[in-house]
């Protein structure tokens, strides 16, 4: 059953018991403890279309949004991440429980999924061929990525490149974490698009998430073969230009940008070697999303 | 420069990507990944052949390439891999 199958009381009542509720997302399965009722309602409308995974499946991560027990609890409520029980990070304000759900799960994924090759980079694949973009500050990476998604793109994801030891993608499309000016320029590209509440004040800025597309969602289990990478770069008023780039540039920054290169040691080298010689590389300028839509409607391909 | 003295790569620790005129290499002692230049390239690749005396590698640069004080640049050169754990002496 999809979460959006369910009631915003069922949701509360399962995040709330202690088996908590099972969300498959891509290739991991997340069992989900919550003890806030500001975090259902998110999950319902973010991640409406994800499926949940039987009581029985193993969970590759255990997380709980916990409330703590103490005074201050009625003057300012906070939330806590936990992770197998161990606190992650300091408390973040009641309110801010969902992003503190979403960056809780990336730090899960990024310091544990070392079956991969962790690249920290928005992926889409369209035609059976993925585009993949390392993020650098910047970048305007996730602005990019969310207006490729709306323009018919298949999100794999915006925040993890999870490269398989032979080299294919496995998706991970979850909801786009739009910062600051980002979210105002999405609304404006797309005004039909869902976008969750905004959470001023959190340490990007402002973040509002986007929900994926029911495409990405559906077709999250299957993998795609890399055949771009492109480094973005926004620069305002800019005209989008598309430039070859040097492979040996490409894979240092693609192997210092990944998350678990250095755990991964000569396999990581080895993937990130494998992938610069199976993909088209280039530097990315923009400075409007219709322009970047269609220089990426004519990536050139081998 | 010590004409005699002999160099060999840690050859079963390095992993080379190679395009014609650059390379990156990872070095599994230490973890770390390099980028060679063309030169550091040619130097490198010589060394992986067998170990190489300093006056044969002086040799191989001043016949593969156009340079300045070759023997400077091949001491800083061999330094630097040296310091790297690339390469060490061969008794």
């Amino acid at each position: 059953m999809k979460i959006a199958e369910h009631s915003r009381p069922e949701l509360t009542k399962r995040l709330a018991s202690p088996d908590g509720l099972r969300l498959e997302v891509g290739p991991f399965s997340v069992r989900i403890r919550s003890e806030t009722g500001v975090f259902p309602p998110f999950l319902r409308s973010l991640y409406a279309d994800f499926p949940l995974s039987s009581p029985e499946t193993v969970a590759d991560f255990r997380i709980r949004l916990r409330r703590p027990k103490t005074f201050r609890r009625f003057l300012q409520p906070q939330i806590i991440f936990e992770s197998d029980g161990q606190k992650l990070f300091q408390p973040f304000p009641l309110s801010h429980a969902p992003p503190l759900f979403e960056w809780g799960l990336n730090w899960c994924i990024g310091t544990r999924a070392h079956q991969y090759l962790i690249l920290h980079a928005a992926v889409l694949e369209r035609g059976g061929r993925a585009v993949i973009m390392p993020a650098l500050p910047g970048s305007g990476k996730s602005t990019l990525c969310a207006a490729l998604m709306l323009h018919g793109w298949r999100l794999l994801s915006d925040e993890f490149g999870l490269v398989r030891a032979e080299g294919l993608l496995d998706p991970i499309p979850r909801p786009i974490p739009l910062k600051n000016q980002s979210i105002g320029v999405i609304r404006r590209y797309a005004p039909q698009a869902t976008l969750g509440p905004e959470f001023p004040k959190t340490r990007k800025g402002t973040v509002a998430h986007l929900k994926p597309t029911p495409a990405s969602v559906a077709r999250m289990r299957e993998t795609a073969e890399p055949a771009w990478i492109v480094f973005p770069r926004y620069q305002e008023d800019s005209p989008a230009r598309l430039s070859p780039l040097v492979p040996s540039y490409a894979l240092l920054k693609l192997a210092t940008n990944a998350f678990n290169y250095e755990v991964l040691g000569a396999e990581g080298f080895r993937r990130a070697g494998r992938l610069i010689r199976r993909c088209e590389l280039y530097s990315f300028q923009y400075g409007h999303l219709e322009d970047a839509m269609n220089v990426f409607d004519s990536l050139p391909g081998r | 420069m010590n004409a005699q003295r002999r160099w060999r790569t840690n050859k079963s620790h390095l992993l080379w990507e190679v395009w014609p005129r650059e390379a990156v290499i990872y070095n599994s002692l230490s973890g770390e990944t390099h980028y060679l230049n063309h030169l550091a390239m040619r130097l490198l690749q010589k060394m992986e052949q067998g170990p190489i005396s300093e006056e044969a590698l002086s040799d191989f640069i001043g016949k593969k390439e156009t340079i300045d004080d070759s023997d400077a640049q091949l001491k800083q050169f061999l330094q630097q891999f040296d310091q790297l754990g690339l390469i060490e002496p061969a008794e």
